[in-house]
């Protein structure tokens, strides 16, 4: 029997395989990967809107976590600890690319960026208009500050403290591009709804 | 306060909550009440975006077996 259908067969505890992965245990490192990739790579694939690009970051965060996996201490959930070192895998390579994180002055955003102030009339039926796919298209969609900031804040559930330190802005920042992205999103999701009314094929 | 007061603050309002007179602002406004409760769902369906995807098996290959620091 292979030591991998061994591990297996005695259903290795995630703990034993991390103990085992730090000391360069492939199979038990193998296991690790199969427990969280898709974790991981929904978390790049959403902050990117890009399955090429998504790739290759859960691919950097796996190499990372081969690299700094003995550093793990137990402090926080090993799952925690992962999905932390990946979105700041994904967030170093967006500085590498010069995209901006988060726009530094909020009135340089261009005008179709900018979501409309609300002051028209309101629409009491958004309510159907959202389900995953839509909204998946329309987070797609946003601006990269603005997908930024929701993913991790309303998606992925990072307090605006948190994403203040990992982004490099200030709180406020935080909650104004979250503001802004959601209320973009209101936007986008009433205007597909008035075109799938006008062309119901 | 009018619409445009509380729209400004709008940010403030899912953090911190909501100030007596914010709310009776949202008592007596249904736009900024309708404002409200369509970006609450929006905040709150996002949760359904957490469903996972599956990598290639091509990201697969690479990620599962890394090759040790030279």
């Amino acid at each position: 029997m292979t030591d991998a259908k061994k591990l297996q067969g005695d259903k290795l505890s995630e703990a034993d395989a991390i103990e085992r992965a730090k000391q360069g245990d492939a199979e038990a490192f193998q296991l690790l990967y199969n427990l969280h990739k898709r974790r991981v790579y929904s978390l790049c694939l959403r902050m990117t809107a890009n399955t090429a690009e998504a790739e290759d970051l859960t691919q950097e965060a796996f190499l990372q976590l081969f690299r700094k996996i003995a550093t793990f201490r137990g402090e926080s959930a090993f799952s925690t600890w992962l999905h932390r070192m990946a979105v700041n895998v994904v967030l170093m390579q967006l500085r590498k690319k010069s995209l901006p994180v988060v726009p530094l002055d909020e009135t340089l955003e261009s005008e179709e960026e900018a979501p409309k102030k609300e002051l028209g009339a309101q629409d009491p039926v958004l309510a159907s208009s959202i389900d995953r796919l839509r909204l998946q298209r329309a987070v797609d969609a946003l601006p990269p500050g603005y997908r930024r900031i929701f993913v991790l804040h309303d998606v992925e559930g990072y307090e605006h403290n948190e994403i203040a330190a990992m982004v490099g802005c200030s709180i406020g920042n935080s909650k104004s591009q979250l503001h802004k992205a959601r209320m973009k999103l209101r936007e986008s999701l009433k205007t597909s709804r008035a075109e799938k009314a006008t062309k119901p094929w | 306060m009018n619409c445009t007061e509380f729209q400004e603050i709008l940010p403030e309002v899912f953090e911190a909550g909501r100030t007596a007179e914010q709310a009776a602002h949202l008592k007596s406004c249904p736009r900024c009440s309708g404002l409200l409760a369509d970006l609450d769902l929006i905040a709150r369906e996002a949760r359904q975006l957490q469903e996972l995807a599956e990598p290639s098996p091509r990201c697969e290959r690479c990620c599962s077996r890394p090759s040790p620091i030279p």
